[in-house]
């Protein structure tokens, strides 16, 4: 059994650093999970608020832009509990709610929504936050190639839909 | 990927935040605050609703401003008036004589005095770090009053004008109970505070410089005392007319609700085998040395006092050894400001069940009882979520932890591993 280290943490200038440089995506993927543009930008805020409270457990065992991935991911998850209707409501909501968009974009959206949550994150991070593999397994704390995976059955769980929308 | 899937359609579903503003100075107040402003409000009407425990008609307002914010007759050293002579003097004589003391100097104000059945109370208060103390003195009270104190930024985040802080403080004379107190504090804009029984009487509370308090005769402490007198929550009524209504709880915690009907993770996303807390076994010198006072029988090892929450002079001693059935054990005393020796207590296996086993523990502040306890090596933050939406960051200092939680309110503590997984969630 070894003592406790304990970690410099990260500092406010570096989550300053990569607030201001990664800002659209993080809001962008936490606008897909939320739903919703202004929370969006209110998870953001939020979610960087924990990582100045918490910046001294930061411990570097991986980058700190994972480790912010994270509390974003997680905040957003939390608002989108408590506000996002369940998949079958966004159905309903779907057939209400078609002013400005083609129906192919209202079943994609649902098609998404559909989605097991572990696709559906890996899709966002991949296509909204453009992180590779590597980036998107220590953001989500799962292996490269579990992502991978996921991506994979993500597509195809949406190009099934789509053909089918389609044809 | 198939046109019908391509990034330009992805794009459409959620457009880009590239041209909406950056907004840092906001960051770092929340960094400093531990809430956003707008998520309490949003959760706020959801969660009174689903939970049941907050009824008032000015509830978003208070969740917004944070009514307990303005608590103007706290602004200075100390609170109300200045306490008379004998009253700081005995609370000099008491802090001297605890283990934990409060800061040297502490000053100590009167809020309010009222004669009960012919005998004079009066309310102290006073400022512990970020935490405010309430403290009950009257006839015959041998061994002095503790101190009910509870971090202020957590009245605020309960968004009511009025907090009730302690229920069950009792005034014996021999061997019959004379007096049960209600007491707590109010915001600036608190006109009225009635305390509400279980037969549904309502009593008029005592009301000045922002504190509150009500004395009924007897022993008022419990429902299976006296259900129809205990009390069982207070109507608080603001200037603007507004009324909250503010639980209190005397007897059993509320049911609790499950982790996904409260704010914050629902799922534990790494489950701990059986830890230990490597300091203490590795007999590193952390925080003060400690001559054990706890059980008598404990072969010690380690013997240290830790002081969990910086903004707190509550301290914790907790020790390793091996006790008489030859069993390893971790052991704590609970250290407390104002009460004379060193306190009660307890003893746990050596190993770490989950991430952290839970005592709760408390003197003074009964409806804001302390949890505290040891946490596993892997632990290294946790978060209190509220039904409202707000949260705080819990004190984890060495592996020991301690924070209040209201009694009347279900919270949830989450614990999180250095991955920022969650490793515990606990329903409070």
């Amino acid at each position: 059994m070894g003592f406790l280290h304990r970690s410099p943490g990260a500092s406010l200038d570096e989550l300053e650093a990569l607030y201001r440089a990664s800002l659209p995506r993080f809001r962008r993927v936490a606008a897909a999970i939320v739903g919703d543009r202004e929370r969006a930008c209110d998870v953001v805020q939020e979610a960087f608020g924990t990582a100045i409270r918490r910046r001294s457990s930061f411990r570097r065992s991986g980058p700190l832009e994972a480790w912010v991935w994270r509390l974003v991911i997680n905040t957003a998850r939390d608002h989108a509990r408590l506000f996002q209707p369940p998949p079958e409501e966004l159905l309903a909501l779907g057939d209400a709610h078609s002013n400005g968009t083609t129906p192919l974009h209202e079943e994609l959206r649902l098609a998404v929504a559909f989605l097991p949550e572990r696709q559906r994150l890996v899709l966002f991070l991949r296509y909204y936050a453009d992180l590779d593999y590597a980036a998107i397994g220590a953001a989500l704390g799962i292996a490269p190639g579990t992502v991978a995976a996921s991506l994979n059955a993500a597509h195809a769980a949406l190009k099934r839909t789509l053909q089918e929308v389609s044809q | 990927m198939s046109d019908l899937l391509s990034p330009d359609t992805l794009d459409q579903l959620v457009p880009s935040f590239d041209h909406v503003p950056a907004d840092w100075p906001d960051v770092l107040r929340r960094g400093g605050r531990s809430r956003s402003s707008l998520r309490p409000l949003l959760v706020a009407a959801a969660a009174a609703a689903a939970l049941g425990v907050f009824a008032a008609s000015s509830f978003g307002q208070d969740v917004l401003n944070g009514t307990l914010d303005r608590l103007g007759s706290w602004v200075g050293s100390a609170p109300g008036e200045p306490a008379e002579s004998d009253q700081q003097a005995a609370f000099d004589a008491a802090n001297a004589q605890s283990y934990a003391h409060f800061s040297a100097g502490t000053k100590v104000g009167r809020l309010l005095s009222t004669t009960f059945e012919g005998e004079k109370y009066d309310l102290l208060g006073f400022r512990d770090g970020a935490s405010l103390c309430l403290r009950l003195v009257g006839p015959d009270r041998e061994p002095p009053a503790a101190a009910a104190c509870v971090p202020q930024r957590e009245l605020v985040d309960l968004g009511q004008p009025a907090a009730v802080v302690a229920a069950g403080d009792m005034f014996s004379r021999g061997s019959e109970v004379i007096a049960t107190a209600v007491y707590g504090v109010a915001a600036d804009a608190v006109q009225r505070v009635e305390i509400e029984t279980g037969s549904g009487e309502r009593h008029v509370a005592e009301l000045a410089d922002n504190a509150f308090l009500y004395l009924s005769p007897g022993n008022r402490s419990h429902p299976a005392v006296d259900s129809a007198e205990a009390p069982v929550r207070a109507i608080v009524e603001s200037k603007d007319g507004s009324v909250a209504r503010v639980p209190i709880v005397t007897w059993s915690r509320l049911e609790r609700p499950a982790p996904g009907d409260l704010p914050g993770p629902a799922v534990v996303e790494r489950t701990l085998d059986p830890s230990r807390v490597s300091w203490l076994e590795q007999g590193e010198p952390r925080g003060e040395p400690y001559a054990w006072t706890g059980d008598p029988s404990l072969a010690l090892m380690t013997s240290r006092v830790v002081q969990p929450d910086p903004q707190s002079s509550f301290k914790m001693a907790v020790a390793y050894g091996t006790s008489a059935d030859g069993h390893e054990r971790y052991c704590f005393v609970w250290l407390w400001p104002l009460v004379k020796g060193t306190g009660s207590y307890g003893c746990m296996m050596a190993s770490v069940t989950g991430a952290l086993p839970i005592f709760g523990a408390g003197v003074g502040a009964d409806q804001f009882p302390l949890m505290s306890g040891l946490a596993a090596d892997e632990v290294v933050s946790l978060e209190l979520f509220f039904p409202n939406g707000a949260r705080e960051d819990v004190p984890l200092t060495d592996n020991v932890y301690a924070f209040q939680a209201p009694i009347a309110v279900p919270t949830k503590l989450v614990a999180y591993d250095a991955q920022h997984r969650v490793v515990g969630i606990y329903m409070l």
